[in-house]
């Protein structure tokens, strides 16, 4: 499930429901008369009047750049050639963008790991020039970049608001028992919008563009201080807490950049903040890297950035991945630590920047970055490693078809970086068919990597799980599960893999990993609705939080949260042994981890909620806002309390016997739970 | 768009005898994409008389090339990089039509005076809302809640990825229903 499909649905409406009419001028009527004596281009395939016979693959006429993505807006400048008597509009050149990059790549070397890297500048620039397409629509009409102000140095004092008289460097002593955030794999922290130390909830404003910090003590929290988003890049994202130091992710756009990126392309800024006194934060460092934050993590004192950067539009020798510091110039990464997936032609690169927050100072010796040229789509971090994903269909090259006699060709590459060493190193790729559903469909706990994937054949989805072992050689795999059905959730536990599929049936498979070679499904359950994400709340019990359905004339669709635990003693036999619904409820945590909150010791859950009802006299919604909050235990849920707030909740933490609601208008409120 | 397998078929034999030179397949063809195709420019280009050209202008193009199209099941993407192409040319005659004098770095204001005569009042509001963003977010919006497009088909057209994509629209959609139900 697409995070943002609530949030999808109600824009469609909205469009929908625009009172938008198609003027005469461009009814059917009028078009056809629009077109009488109009010409058609030759069709660059004549006599092939059969449907493509099974076994081959390519054209066998080198007119392949015809049907290039790229090149179909060739000659769209050339207008209206048919109207003056004109030739028409030729055939685009035999050579297109397309086979070219793929006459590139093919002839550039590869190194151990099977990805292409570049002997020179020259040879990554002439790539970049032959995969961005031509329309050269996007930038040109940007707003031209002013004189945007530099990022200012280290000594800019943050904005202040509340109290800031005493210094609140918080109580001595240790700090109550607090929760954390929600995160994949126990010890890599991931940013969120909320983070909490037991003494001070710090988050992303989400109207004003800066971070607050409240204090919280016996259910009453206070803002105290704030950090303005334009140090730390144009707009905030998200941030992480180490002890007295803040971490802010922030994305630049151009214009307030453009000293640094001369050449219209976004960035991505990590800020750091002494916040020894936390009514005062003070600037430590900052680093910034070309592209749009993906993901990062937070390992010990190491933080990974991964970010896509995208090029629009083709400059000659200004296409290259690049960082800069809070001192000094945009610096181009250097050749060695470019290389490029070998199937892709997405003029994206993926940057990955290592930034250790223990050095003295934030720069060039104590931050590490590379670069793939290719953008990556998911991001899964263990102790051990990082993986990227990135999915693509080996026709991508020539913009040919998405389909091969009925088979959907779609692969996913993950690139596997050890962070054993001193700096992330490349080792080792590999290829699966299908997607991934989001970064829970990757493991690589007990050195067996583990993939999980939906891939679609003749229309039809089905599902497979991939194993690997430390240097991404596969090893045995499950194929296609669960036809017509694809993965919505998925979770590693010890030997076993845990994954919901949907639609239809929506089961729970368990597969058996004890025997890489051969691992099997041994055990499954049907269940209405379908989960988003899975937790294990006991060794024998598993939480799945997500979806309910109802099918009605048009087919099954969601209406609300659903709860449910399932019985996982005996992997032969799971069960369900709980359920609750709760019909026309939306909550973030259906489609992002971090919006769960997990009590101390697992003694209960909560989840920010929404329940939206559309409201015939004002046709337009009521909301009600509000958290649950339940337990799970000894195979049974109870909801603990259901508490309406005034506002909508964005995330929850506790600290000690608090629950405090971290709401949109920059309010917080406490309750003692239980 | 459809999601129905039959009615994908439809749109294929559609096509295929659209690229024949069948101009009333064409048009039937037309007559699925024709909402969406206007309401897309209609966002992107403020001005009625404007979408106008930009959707007659692309139509044109499409009738052209239309035989150029290897896989009649890509049509859809083939249409709106056309249709988006179409749309930019006129947005940057649009600023040349107003110079290049604007004192605010929004990006939307070379754009004509929008008057109630022009626009409904709901889009009004929604226009409002999507000068809040960024030309490419805009751009990527429109193609997803407007034309129906999935992460892949945008990323193919806008030369992002699809996981970019894919967060690109996280944000902005929460961003827009946030304002609009505010």
């Amino acid at each position: 499930m697409k995070e943002y499909e609530n949030d999808l649905q109600y824009m469609k409406e909205q469009f929908a429901g625009d009172g938008t009419e198609v003027p005469e001028s461009l009814s059917e009527e009028a078009v056809f008369a629009m077109l009488e004596n109009v010409p058609q281009q030759a069709s660059p395939f004549p006599g092939e009047a059969e449907p493509r016979k099974a076994g081959r693959r390519r054209w066998q006429k080198p007119v392949a750049a015809v049907a290039a993505c790229a090149c179909l807006v060739l000659g769209i400048t050339a207008l209206h050639p048919w109207d003056s008597g004109d030739d028409p509009v030729p055939a685009p050149p035999a050579t297109g963008a397309g086979t070219e990059a793929a006459a590139l790549l093919a002839a550039a070397d590869t190194d151990e790991n099977g990805m292409v890297v570049f002997g020179s500048y020259e040879e990554l620039d002439s790539l970049i020039a032959a995969i961005v397409p031509e329309e050269e629509d996007y930038l040109v009409y940007e707003e031209a970049a002013g004189d945007a102000a530099r990022v200012e140095s280290a000594e800019a004092p943050a904005a202040a608001t509340g109290s800031t008289g005493a210094n609140a460097a918080g109580d001595t002593g240790s700090a109550p028992d607090h929760s954390s955030t929600y995160t994949q794999v126990d010890g890599i922290d991931e940013a969120d919008i909320v983070k909490t130390d037991g003494r001070y909830i710090y988050y992303v404003s989400d109207y004003d563009n800066r971070i607050r910090i409240a204090s919280a003590k016996d259910g009453k929290a206070e803002n105290i201080a704030s950090v303005r988003g334009d140090k730390c890049g144009t707009y905030i994202y998200d941030l992480y807490i180490r002890g007295d130091q803040l971490v802010v992710l922030g994305e630049a756009q151009e214009s307030s950049f453009s000293a640094l990126h001369p050449f219209n392309r976004r960035a991505s800024v990590v800020t750091v903040f002494d916040i020894t006194d936390r009514s005062n934060p003070q600037q430590t460092g900052q680093y910034i890297q070309s592209g749009t934050i993906l993901s990062s993590r937070l390992s010990g004192s190491t933080l990974y950035l991964v970010t896509n950067d995208a090029i629009y539009t083709y400059e000659k020798n200004r296409c290259f991945p690049g960082i800069c510091f809070a001192e000094g110039d945009w610096e181009d990464l250097p050749l060695g630590d470019i290389c490029c997936f070998p199937e892709t032609a997405t003029p994206t690169y993926t940057v990955i920047g290592t930034v250790d927050l223990d050095a003295a100072s934030i720069s060039a010796d104590t931050v590490q970055t590379k670069a793939i040229l290719g953008g990556s789509e998911e991001v899964y971090c263990s102790q051990q490693a990082l993986y990227l994903s990135t999915s693509f269909y080996p026709s991508d090259l020539t913009g040919d078809t998405y389909y091969l006699d009925g088979e959907d060709t779609l692969r996913t590459r993950i690139v596997k970086l050890a962070l054993t060493g001193d700096a992330p190193a490349f080792a080792g790729s590999a290829v699966v068919p299908g997607w991934l559903n989001d970064q829970f469909s990757m493991d690589d706990s007990n050195g067996l990597f583990k993939a999980a994937t939906t891939t679609s054949r003749s229309g039809r989805d089905t599902n497979n799980l991939f194993l690997f072992d430390e240097n991404m050689q596969a090893l045995g795999s499950v194929r296609d599960f669960a036809k017509d059905e694809h993965i919505e959730a998925v979770r590693y536990i010890k030997d076993k893999a845990y994954i919901i599929t949907y639609e239809q049936t929506d089961p729970l498979f368990i597969i058996d990993l004890a025997d890489p070679e051969e691992p099997d499904i041994i055990g499954h359950v049907k269940i209405s609705g379908f989960s988003t994400l899975l937790v294990p709340a006991s060794d024998e019990y598993l939480l799945g939080l997500g979806f309910s359905t109802q099918t009605n004339e048009w087919g099954e669709a969601t209406d609300g949260v659903k709860l449910a635990l399932f019985d996982i003693s005996d992997a032969a036999q799971p069960a369900v042994s709980d359920s609750k619904e709760f019909e026309g409820m939306e909550s973030e945590v259906q489609y992002n981890h971090k919006a769960l909150l997990v009590g101390p010791d697992g003694d209960y859950y909560a989840i920010p909620y929404e329940i939206w009802t559309y409201n015939v006299r004002t046709e337009s919604y009521d909301t009600t806002d509000g958290i649950l909050v339940f337990t799970a235990k000894d195979g049974k849920m109870e909801v603990l309390k259901d508490i309406r707030t005034e506002d909508k909740v964005r995330r929850c933490v506790y600290i000690g016997e608090y629950l405090y609601g971290i709401c949109g208008d920059d309010t917080i409120e406490g309750f003692a739970i239980p | 768009m459809s999601n129905d397998y039959g009615d994908a078929m439809e749109e294929v034999i559609l096509v295929k005898k659209a690229q024949q030179g069948d101009r009333r397949a064409f048009c039937d063809l037309y007559s699925l994409y024709k909402e969406p195709f206007y309401r897309y420019a209609l966002y992107r280009l403020g001005h009625p008389a404007d979408a106008e050209d930009a959707v007659s202008e692309c139509v044109l193009q499409l009738w052209h090339r239309l035989p150029t199209l290897r896989e009649p099941a890509a049509f859809r993407t083939f249409a709106y990089r056309i249709l988006s192409a179409c749309c930019s040319r006129l947005i940057r005659t649009q600023i040349e039509r107003r110079g290049q004098d604007n004192a605010d770095n929004d990006t939307l204001a070379g754009r004509p005076e929008l008057t109630s005569t022009d626009h409904t009042d709901t889009r009004l509001i929604l226009e409002e809302a999507l000068r809040s963003l960024p030309e490419q977010e805009r751009q990527i919006v429109l193609l997803s809640a407007v034309s129906g497009l999935n992460s892949k088909e945008i990323a193919d057209i806008t030369g992002l990825s699809a996981g970019g994509v894919r967060s690109s629209l996280s944000r902005s959609l929460k961003k827009l229903r946030q304002q609009l139900t505010s």
